[in-house]
C-alpha cells in the first residue's frame, strides 16, 4: 500500500512540476525574449495548444496530488468519499488551506489561459496574469513540503530559497518549449532569432543562478554531516539532481558560447541548438523526476 | 515500510519502542519519559517531535496493562509539541501509541511504554 501510495504522489508531483513550470516559462517567454515592437513570432503561435493542454493537466494533476496526499494520511483511500474527512484535510490543517488556495489559483489558470485567446504568446496582461498564476503555483508548493517543517529561525530563509529556486527552474525549462518552436520555425526571421536567443541565454544565466542559491540555501537548512547526508536516501537523490543540473548547464554553455556564435555560418548550428535544447527539455523533465521523489523522502535531520 | 525495532531493558520489564526509519515528524523525547518508572502518576503526557505537528489527523493513545483507555480527551498541539490529558493512573504499566501528521503533510507513528511504581 506505501508503494502503491508512494508512486501516486511521485507521479502526481511529477506531472504537475512539468506541466506549471510549462505554463510559467511560456506565458513569460514573450515578455524578454520578443523585441518590443514585435506583436507575435511565426512558430511562437503554435504554444498556445501545450499551455491549455498544460494548464488542464496542471488541474487534475494538483487534485490527484491532494487526494494522494490525503489517501497516505489517512491510510484509506475510501476517506477521499468522506465530506468530514475532506472538511478537515482542507480547513484544519496548515497545508490544506494552502491546498484550497492552489484548486482556486489553478482553476483561475486554466480560465486564463482559456480565455487568452489568441493574445497567449505575446506581450499582453493575458500572459502575464498566466505567468503570475503559475509562479504563484510554484511559490505556495512551499507550504505543502518540506520548507513547511523547517524551524521557525530558519522558516524565512527556506522559503524564500525555494521560491527563487522553482522560479528560476521554471523559467529556464518552462521557456525552453518556446524557444524551440522558434528555433524550428522555417519562416522564423534570423534577427528576431537571434534576438531570442541571446535574450534567453541571457535569462538562463539568471535562472542558474536563482537555482544554485535556491537550492544552496535549502540544501544548507538541511545540512548536518556529509555521511549523514550521504547515507540518506533523501542525500542520494540530491546527488543525481545536482548531476542532472551540472549537465544542463553544460549543454547550456555549449549552446551559448559554441553554437551561438555559429548561427550565421552554417544552418547545421542551428540543427546542433535545436538538438541540443531537445536534450535539455529531456534533461529538466527527468531532473523535475528527481524533485518529484526528493519532496516525499524524508531530508536527514 | 521499514521498521527499527529496538528492544530496551528498562528496569524490571522489557519495554518495545517502535520508530519508523523513514520519519518526518520523530519522537524526540517524552515526559514520562520513554521506557521509565515514574513514582508519581502524571496528569499530563508531554510528546515532543523534531518538527511541526498537525492537530488534525494526529491521535495519541494512552492504555493501561488491560487495554483500558488511560488517555482523557483529545491531544493539545502546541508546535513541535502534544500534551495528552490522563485519566487519574494506577500503579502499573502503561502503553503509548502516537501517529501524528507533520506540517509537510506526512504522517509517523510509534509506540513505547513507561510504568507508574510509587
Amino acid at each position: 500500500m506505501i508503494g502503491v501510495g508512494f508512486a501516486a504522489l511521485a507521479a502526481a508531483r511529477w506531472i504537475h512540476f512539468i506541466a506549471v513550470m510549462l505554463v510559467f516559462g511560456a506565458s513569460l517567454f514573450p515578455f524578454y525574449a520578443l523585441p518590443a515592437q514585435a506583436h507575435a513570432l511565426a512558430g511562437l503561435a503554435h504554444i498556445r495548444g501545450p499551455v491549455r493542454v498544460a494548464a488542464l493537466i496542471a488541474l487534475v494533476s494538483g487534485v490527484c496530488w491532494a487526494a494522494a496526499s490525503l489517501a497516505s494520511i489517512t491510510g484509506d483511500p475510501a476517506s477521499l468519499f468522506d465530506a468530514d474527512t475532506l472538511w478537515t484535510f482542507f480547513f484544519d490543517t496548515g497545508f490544506g488551506k494552502i491546498w484550497a488556495l492552489r484548486f482556486l489559483l489553478l482553476v483561475a489558470m486554466l480560465l486564463a489561459v482559456l480565455t487568452a485567446g489568441r493574445k497567449l504568446p505575446t506581450r499582453n496582461i493575458a500572459s502575464a496574469l498566466s505567468a503570475a498564476l503559475a509562479a504563484l503555483l510554484l511559490v505556495s508548493q512551499a507550504w505543502i513540503g518540506h520548507p513547511a517543517a523547517t524551524a521557525a529561525g530558519e522558516r524565512t530563509i527556506v522559503v524564500a530559497g525555494y521560491a527563487l529556486h522553482v522560479l528560476g527552474a521554471g523559467a529556464w525549462l518552462g521557456g525552453l518549449v518556446p524557444l524551440l518552436l522558434l528555433l524550428r520555425a522555417h519562416s522564423a526571421e534570423k534577427n528576431a532569432l537571434e534576438f531570442a536567443l541571446r535574450r534567453f541565454s541571457a535569462l538562463g544565466m539568471l535562472a542558474i543562478a536563482m537555482i544554485l542559491a535556491g537550492g544552496l540555501s535549502n540544501a544548507w537548512a538541511r545540512w548536518d554531516s556529509i555521511d549523514g547526508f550521504i547515507a540518506s536516501a533523501w542525500g542520494k537523490v540530491l546527488i543525481v539532481k545536482v548531476l542532472g543540473f551540472f549537465g544542463l548547464f553544460i549543454l547550456a554553455a555549449v549552446n551559448r558560447f559554441v553554437l551561438m556564435p555559429r548561427l550565421d555560418a552554417n544552418g547545421s548550428a542551428r540543427m546542433r541548438l535545436v538538438r541540443n535544447v531537445l536534450a535539455e527539455q529531456a534533461g529538466g523533465v527527468l531532473i523535475l523526476f528527481a524533485a518529484s521523489i526528493l519532496g516525499l523522502l524524508p531530508p536527514p535531520a | 515500510m521499514k521498521i527499527i525495532r529496538k528492544n530496551l531493558l528498562a528496569g524490571a520489564f522489557l519495554l518495545t519502542s517502535l520508530a519508523a526509519a523513514d520519519a518526518h515528524a520523530q519522537l524526540e523525547s517524552a515526559n514520562p519519559r520513554v521506557g521509565s518508572i515514574v513514582s508519581a502518576a502524571p496528569s499530563v503526557l508531554t510528546l515532543n517531535f523534531s518538527e511541526g505537528v498537525e492537530p488534525a489527523f494526529s491521535t495519541v493513545q494512552v492504555t493501561d496493562a488491560a487495554g483500558r483507555r488511560a488517555d482523557a480527551g483529545k491531544p493539545r498541539v502546541n508546535g513541535r509539541v502534544v500534551l495528552v490529558p490522563l485519566r487519574p493512573l494506577a500503579p502499573g504499566q502503561y502503553t503509548v501509541r502516537w501517529r501524528v501528521l507533520s506540517v509537510d503533510t506526512h504522517t509517523t507513528e510509534g509506540s513505547f511504554g513507561f510504568e507508574v511504581r510509587p
